[in-house]
């Protein structure tokens, strides 16, 4: 693993890939943070007497991912292709420059392959994970709130039906999903949206690096992820089963309609289950690499 | 100095090299249309083919795809390159031959699956014909330019930073200034003259600016 770690740091395009990432978090950010002032000037006019509309244009519903801004969607769209990017093609590489013979002459088989599993797996966790919590870090500190327990008290009287606004305060701020953690800090349920959002990112990273073990292209192997990120969204999309995809239940702004928990666990368990048995098949492939 | 015929026959041997993953992507396009066929009653409701084609939406869908298509098939060995060609301004040749090659299919087999799924719902007419013409001239001289840019863009940087650029681009064209949207939906009902001529001029450009860097490209 050590040395899984230190191939990555030497590798240009893992701080390529991670730049592009944090830019798009930085414009998204910046969009969200004027789209904020924009709302919360309005509110402030509209409804000033109304404590609990203001309180509900808090600088949280702007983190990226929340927020309708162009990069925001833009992050949750191209993902699968920048986080897997740095580690996708591995074992491709070890292959072609012939490192694949020394390494398994001198380990065992399982353990090569299963770390390098594993390495994908977290490594796209956190090349997901890392830009999105700079972007809260980076939010809060240009708004300058950290704090937004005034929030959610306001958001759990509008859940509740007692919150008093004015008539120009849309009810569809309220969530379908994780409402009751909103309720309790937007922290939460931000958090458990990116780390959801964080496995699958894992996911499609170890998919492309199953199917490496298939293909001799390394052009195909690197879109191989976000080929079967937006392949789903097309064909969810044309079978009208809009909240099974993953393109749409991993957005936290919850964008369709009849959303529920089931497609989290049902479709990252398929996801696996077809990684990892695609995987297996390669290995077993592979295997007869000294021969 | 070789001819245009030779450098067809070279496009056409790369190409064939790498049919049966073409075929799987291109194949894509008729898959989602049986699903849409089965599923879905886009087909009843709309009421012209370009409707039907633009119903699975072209920067999010067949922009990636001819990306995906044509930076898979691009023949990135070199040596092969400079084996078959004696002249710089035959390789600038050789890439636009191979964008307007790989367009074209693509145009292709996207009327085809348009033209057969709409006719499963309704009855072809002449009327619902004729407007289709420029469209597709209109698809498939923006595939070009699209393609030209990648293959300009890659002779700057790499393959991925290509894609991700195009795609990167023609998204953002629509979330902010909508001229392709406009293009295949207004556009080439309106003026379709002037704007294949426009596009045509735009290809003219990059085609230029393609030689122009082909004469920079280190080999070596």
């Amino acid at each position: 693993m050590a040395i899984e770690l230190q191939k990555l740091l030497k590798r240009k395009v893992t701080y390529v890939s991670l730049f592009t990432l944090i830019l798009l978090v930085g414009l998204a950010v910046w969009q969200g943070f004027s789209d904020f002032k924009e709302e919360f000037d309005v509110a402030q006019r509209i409804n000033g007497d109304f404590a609990d509309s203001v309180a509900l244009i808090s600088p949280s519903q702007y983190w990226v991912g929340l927020s309708n801004a162009f990069f925001s969607s833009f992050f949750y769209f191209i993902f699968p292709l920048l986080v897997s990017l740095p580690v996708v093609d591995s074992l491709y590489q070890e292959r072609e420059s012939g490192n694949i013979h020394y390494q398994l002459i001198r380990r065992n088989k399982w353990d090569y392959y299963g770390k390098k599993f594993l390495f994908t797996f977290f490594t796209a966790f956190f090349l997901f994970l890392m830009p999105l919590l700079m972007g809260i870090v980076l939010m809060n500190f240009l708004s300058g709130t950290w704090d937004y327990s005034s929030f959610s008290a306001a958001y759990d009287r509008l859940v509740r039906g007692t919150a008093v606004v004015g008539d120009s305060t849309a009810l569809s701020r309220k969530k379908h999903l994780f409402s009751n953690l909103l309720s309790i800090s937007p922290y939460l349920y931000i958090m458990v949206y990116y780390i959801i959002g964080a496995l699958y990112a894992g996911a499609y990273a170890t998919f492309g690096l199953a199917t490496s073990l298939f293909m001799k292209n390394r052009y195909l192997i690197l879109f191989m992820p976000f080929s079967l990120y937006l392949g789903g969204w097309f064909i969810f999309s044309t079978i009208p089963l809009l909240n099974w995809d993953p393109f749409n239940f991993l957005d936290p702004r919850q964008p369709v309609g009849r959303l529920f928990y089931a497609p989290f666990a049902v479709d990252f368990a398929v996801l696996m289950v077809l990684t990892v048995s695609i995987y297996l098949i390669g290995v077993r492939r592979n295997s007869d690499i000294l021969s | 100095m070789i001819s245009c015929r030779n450098i067809l026959r070279f496009v056409l041997q790369d190409f064939l090299l790498k049919k049966k993953i073409s075929i799987v992507i291109l194949g894509f396009i008729p898959f989602l249309f049986v699903l849409t066929v089965l599923f879905s009653n886009a087909g009843k409701t709309l009421s012209s083919v370009e409707e039907l084609i633009l119903w699975i939406r072209f920067e999010f869908f067949y922009n990636p795809l001819f990306i995906l298509l044509l930076g898979m098939n691009r023949n990135e060995h070199v040596v092969w390159m400079i084996r078959r060609y004696h002249r710089r301004e035959d390789m600038a040749a050789h890439m636009i031959c191979f964008v307007i090659l790989h367009a074209f299919l693509f145009t292709l087999v996207v009327l085809l699956t348009g033209i057969v799924t709409y006719s499963i719902f309704h009855q072809l007419l002449w009327t619902v014909l004729a407007p289709l013409l420029p469209f597709a001239v209109i698809f498939f001289l923006l595939l070009v330019i699209i393609g030209l840019l990648f293959v300009s863009i890659e002779a700057g940087s790499n393959r991925m930073t290509a894609s991700f650029v195009m795609i990167f681009l023609v998204i953002l064209d629509k979330f902010t200034v909508l001229v392709i949207p406009f293009m295949l939906h207004a556009w080439y009902r309106t003026m379709p003259m002037v704007l294949i001529m426009v596009l045509l001029l735009m290809i003219v450009l990059v085609t230029w600016i393609i030689r122009k860097q082909m004469q920079q490209l280190d080999y070596f």
